[in-house]
């Protein structure tokens, strides 16, 4: 059971150093602020967290029943050597690719989807709207998340059903911390710039760490998982 | 021959050009924009008024002399301007379009 637990603690870890949904945030914030009340910015807020979290927590679970429906049961060490190979595969696209070459924070998503959550940020007016904004940059982060999502899958649907849903739980909330972290940040007096200054800054070292994540991950599947089965 | 070989559609048509899309600078909406980024970043009322004037002014003669320039020119062209008032504000200018 601990095995499965950590692995679920160490996927959401990983899910949260990933950076679409704080830019997507920040891009709403910016937007917000000069338009709304603070109170309006706050629900919008709110709302676009729900829905990324809502995504998450419904993906988690999704994928978990998937498998367990496909495996009769956890994935078997064939399937778990190929997802250990994909987090290796993701920790080095993480390094070498995630952020584009610049001091900005610019990701390596296409233009023009970068260019279409901006103009959807920009023109967020409603609760709805910032709901379907969460889920849409949750969404937009799927080839970095996907393979998170299944080791966590995989790993709830090895625990006892009591804690089942706690772990979903716990995946979700460590997955969506960050945005809660910048939503208290914001409200107790920094800015947009100095959020996105202190991104700037530290991209690198948050690059890295993501990476490391990855393989820190793929590691304990292979030691806790694959080597232990075999 | 017979049969004359007809000529593709394709051929005769003349290449599609791709209309790129052009508005034209307006100073007053600068400056609407600069007092809603000064507001965006706590930059006091006043002291925005003050500033977003001049900077819509310099920007708005940059832009007469050059023509043609795109909005990414534009942004630079303000972020130098504002930098001597307020380096938050040039920094969101300079960094317009690159958050994601």
């Amino acid at each position: 059971m601990k095995p499965d637990l950590f692995v679920v603690l160490l996927a959401g870890v990983v899910h949260a150093m990933l950076q679409l949904g704080i830019g997507t945030l920040l891009i709403l914030y910016h937007a917000s602020l000069g338009k709304h009340v603070s109170l309006r910015t706050r629900a919008l807020v709110t709302n676009y967290i729900f829905g990324n979290a809502l995504l998450t927590g419904l993906s988690v679970s999704a994928v978990g029943f998937i498998i367990y429906i496909i495996c009769q049961g956890e994935m078997n060490p064939a399937m778990l050597t190929i997802v250990v190979g994909v987090l290796v595969a993701l920790a080095l696209s993480v390094w070498a690719f995630y952020y584009r070459r610049g001091k900005s924070t610019e990701l390596w998503l296409p233009k023009s989807v970068a260019r279409y959550i901006n103009k959807r940020a920009n023109v967020t007016e409603s609760n709805t709207e910032a709901f379907g904004l969460g889920m849409l940059a949750c969404f937009a982060e799927a080839p970095f998340t996907i393979i998170l999502i299944m080791v966590a899958g995989n790993s709830i649907i090895a625990l006892p059903q009591a804690l089942q849903i706690l772990a979903i739980a716990i995946y979700t909330i460590l997955s969506v911390l960050p945005l809660l972290v910048m939503r208290i940040v914001v409200r107790k007096g920094k800015t947009i710039v100095d959020v996105q200054k202190w991104r700037i800054k530290n991209k690198n070292f948050l690059r890295v760490l993501a990476g490391i994540g990855f393989l820190v991950l793929a590691a304990f599947l292979l030691a806790f998982k694959i080597l232990k089965a075999a | 021959m017979l049969f004359k070989k007809k000529e593709s559609k394709k051929s005769q048509k003349a290449p599609k050009k791709v209309p790129s899309k052009k508005e034209s600078f307006s100073k007053a909406a600068l400056e609407k924009e600069l007092l809603k980024e000064a507001k965006i970043i706590k930059i006091p009322i006043g002291e925005a008024k003050g500033f977003s004037g001049k900077v819509a002014e310099k920007v708005a003669k940059w832009v007469e002399k050059r023509g043609e320039v795109t909005t990414s020119d534009i942004n630079m062209k303000v972020a130098d301007e504002v930098k001597k008032y307020s380096k938050d504000l040039a920094f969101i200018y300079k960094n317009r379009g690159k958050i994601i």
